[in-house]
Formats: structure tokens, sequence, C-alpha cells
């Protein structure tokens, strides 16, 4: 008798230890309220001559469950802002005073879902914003191992390292009472030189009320309301299966 | 010849200024001989993926995007005029505003172009070209024509055929080919392996601007247009980029 295995049959070999650590945060996170966060992002780039770089970048970002998003991501030339408000998503490019905005209803996790399959955005870190990160994080986990302990900007963090199909991605969480992520880390593994996006978190404010006035956005004087161009329903196709 | 050494040399002129003048002759005795070198060597340009770098993203959950880019459907260039009228904020030098994910932006010789800008010489290593009839110069995406005390910056010319696209062309792909955009142009290969300006296709979207391109209002909207071509400011992956149309 022949027997056959699909993916689903295969269990990620997680050991219980990365699990149990991804698992802390990922509660932590899913289950606070309204949290805010800044992170330090740098991404290899590759010039034409091949000399590899690193472009940075800073976001800053406000959650309110279950349906208010505000990311800023600021650079030296660029400076730009997505709200959530529960019924749009709003996309700002303030260097040039662009805006533009897209019906979205329903919870966070859905408004993001909608932004990346009709309109190809993707939230920044958005990993760490849906209501189930562990469960997210782990979907498509060939393995998982701890590490073990390691300081991130002198925050004692717990290692964890984890392998897809065409990523390694790492997280260092925070060990105590609050486990929150401190450093994560993505390997492109299938691209050229396995290039790589790292992002340091810091500021994480679990105390600060968020009010309703941070996530209306409301267009400063002279700003152009511009079209947000949607994806061809290929690819928003492709988005769906890649869920 | 390397187009890099088309920029350093005419870097080098920039800082000399009328000082080269006086080499021109000299120059243009060689000028086969450059042109022969250029022309010899032609460099396959590998297409990089026209998306948004999924490495953008920093995200598990997307780590399978490879392209949320769309190919586009590609319209000729109309031939025909099109009237317009300049925004109250208008002028030149709109700055080439690139707002991809990862912010790193490196200005090409090309980004420094500005239509009708005069030069005593042109910029050493460039290249001859002869367009419908007509004199053209070329270096490393920007064309030049003979004017009064030298030589002006002009608008890159359809069927400029050129040995490679320019340094930091930007690939498009449209219409089921693959452009090269750069300074304003789209650059197609020959099957002799050289570059040639082609139409502009209509639809496309491109990450920054032509350098030099000019504000205007369209039916109401913003818009930039270049050599005849109007560039629309549209969120694409959540970024600012530009859509080629006519009115």
């Amino acid at each position: 008798m022949a027997l056959s295995v699909t993916a689903a049959d295969v269990k990620p070999a997680v050991d219980a230890q990365a699990d149990e650590w991804l698992k802390r945060m990922g509660d932590y996170l899913g289950q606070a309220q309204f949290f805010s966060v800044s992170a330090e992002v740098w991404q290899d780039v590759q010039l034409a001559s091949g000399q590899r770089v690193q472009a940075g970048r800073t976001i800053e970002l406000q959650v309110r469950r279950p349906n208010r998003l505000r990311a800023e991501v600021r650079s030296t030339r660029r400076n730009r802002e997505l709200v959530y408000d529960g019924n749009a998503i709003t996309l700002f490019n303030r260097a040039q005073s662009f805006y533009g905005t897209v019906r979205a209803s329903g919870s966070l996790d859905e408004a993001m879902d909608v932004a990346i399959e009709r309109f190809g955005i993707a939230m920044p870190l958005e990993d760490f914003l849906r209501s189930d990160p562990h469960k997210d994080l782990l979907q498509k986990a060939v393995s998982g191992v701890d590490i073990g302990p390691v300081s991130v900007l002198g925050v004692p963090c717990e290692h964890l390292a984890f392998t897809q199909d065409n990523i390694d991605w790492q997280v260092w969480i925070e060990t105590g009472a609050r486990p929150v992520p401190r450093k994560f880390v993505i390997t492109y593994k299938d691209e050229a030189d396995s290039p790589q996006f790292a992002a340091i978190f810091s500021n994480w404010d679990f105390v600060t009320k968020l009010p309703d006035f941070l996530f209306k956005f409301e267009p400063p004087a002279g700003a152009l309301k511009i079209r947000v161009k949607e994806m061809k329903a290929e690819n928003q196709a492709r988005k769906k299966e890649e869920k | 010849m390397k187009t890099s050494d088309c920029f350093a040399k005419s870097v080098w002129r920039r800082k000399t200024g009328l000082g080269l003048a006086v080499g021109l002759p000299a120059l243009l005795l060689a000028l086969p001989l450059v042109c022969a070198e250029r022309r010899s060597a032609p460099r396959a340009v590998s297409a990089r993926p026209v998306n948004v770098g999924r490495s953008s993203h920093g995200s598990v959950r997307h780590a399978d995007t490879h392209v949320v880019q769309r190919p586009a459907e590609v319209r000729r260039e109309p031939a025909r005029p099109v009237q317009v009228r300049p925004a109250p904020v208008s002028g030149r030098g709109v700055p080439a505003y690139h707002d991809v994910e990862a912010d790193f932006h490196r200005r090409h010789f090309w980004h420094d172009f500005a239509f009708g800008r005069r030069w005593a010489a042109l910029p050493l290593g460039f290249l001859a070209l002869q367009i419908g009839g007509a004199p053209y110069y070329y270096c490393d995406g920007i064309y030049y024509q003979p004017a009064e005390g030298g030589y002006e910056e002009v608008y890159p010319p359809l069927g400029a055929a050129v040995p490679e696209p320019p340094d930091g062309a930007i690939p498009i792909e449209a219409g089921g080919q693959t452009y090269y955009y750069a300074g304003g142009a789209f650059y197609l290969q020959q099957p002799d392996g050289s570059y040639a300006v082609a139409p502009t296709p209509i639809g496309v979207v491109v990450p920054e601007l032509p350098p030099g391109a000019v504000q205007v209002s369209v039916r109401g909207t913003i818009a930039y247009q270049f050599n005849g071509i109007y560039y629309e400011p549209v969120f694409v992956n959540g970024v600012t980029q530009y859509e080629t149309f006519m009115p």
C-alpha cells in the first residue's frame, strides 16, 4: 500500500522551549488591548554593481485592538504614515503631502488582509500586530530552536531561531514578566547572497492610553489626495493562496 | 568604456568648465575609436525583479510574496498635442522622489538632466549619434545637441540606440517586454544587442519621476509632465509611484 504524506501532515520540528517562548510572546501581544512601540529597521540592499549596503528607517507603531492602527515610517528622505480607523486605511506621504484612502473594515487582522491582498500594502512588522502572532509566525515553520539567553541592547532576552522553506527568521524575546520581541531578523535564503531584514524594538508601552484622535487622519492644509492603485485580480488570487 | 567612466569624467568636466573646450578637437578625432569600443562590447543586463522587494515587508507571514507589482497593459503613446495648465506650484527641478520601502536612493548621472541646459564641452566618453539626420551626443542617460556656444541637454530622441542602458536604469515589465527606465526614457533591447529609446508605454508605473518633470494640473488633478508624457502620482503597494498617461 502506498503512503502519501502531505505538507499538512508534517508537523514542524519546533522544540518545546522555542514554542513556549513564542507562545508567551504571542499571547502577551495578542491579548494587549493597546500598545505603542518603536523599531529601527535595517535592510540589505544590493547596488547595481553588486555591492551590498544597508538602508535604515524607523517605525513608530500604535495599536489599539480590535481595529485601530497607526504606523509612521521615517527615514532621511521620507516620512510616511498609515492609519486604520476601523472604516478606512489611509496612506500619507508626508514628504510630498500626498494621501490616499481605501475602505476597509473589521478587525485589525481583516484590515491587514485587505491591505495586502487588494492593495499590496504590507503593514510594517505585521507579524507582531496580529491577534495571534504565535499561530501566524509558526504557520510555515519547518523547524525552530531555542538558541539560549542573550542580551539585546542590555535587555536579557531568549534567542529563538526558525526555518521555513525560503527564509530563516530569528526573534529575541525579553525574559521576565514582559515577553516582548526586542529584535527580529529575517534572512531571505532563496535570494542571491541571502539579504537580511533586521528590526530592533524599543519603547514598548502598554500603559499610555491611545485616544481616538490618534487614529483619525486629518489631511494637512495643502495635502493632495491621490489614487491608491488596486492590484490586478490574478495577483489578488495569488495573495490569497499564500495565506 | 563603461558609463561610470563617462560619469567620472563628466564630473571632472563640470568642475573644470570651459577648460576642456580646448581639447574638443582632439576628442572629436578620437571619437570613432571611443564609439567603436563602446559598441563592440554590449553588456548583457540582468533584469532585477520588478517589485517592491519582499525583504522590505519584514514579514514572515508574507515571506512567499515575490511579486506585488502587477505587469501593466501597455498602450502606445498617442501622437497628439495636449493642452495643460500649469499648476499653481509649478516649476523646474522637481526632486526625483523615489519613495520605495527601503530608503536608499543613489543619484546617477542622468538624475542631473535639465532640459535646455548648455555646456561648452561634451562629457568625456560621449557617444555621437545621428537620429533622423540630426546630430546628437549621448553620455550615460543624457542627450545633447549642438547649440550656440556649445551643446545643450535635450530630451531623449526616439530611436536613439546605445550599447547599454544608463547606469542605474530601472527594469520595468510592461506589455511582455522589459523596458529600462532612466532619465525619462524607456529603453528596449534590440536584436543587435543595443538598447534603443522606445515610445513611452502608457499605463506603466515607474518608481520615480523623470528628472526635471514639471508639475501641472490635469483635469483638476496633480500630475507631472516630461517630454509630452504625463505622470500621475499613485500609491502602489503603499508607496508613491507614478503612472504614465495621456490626458
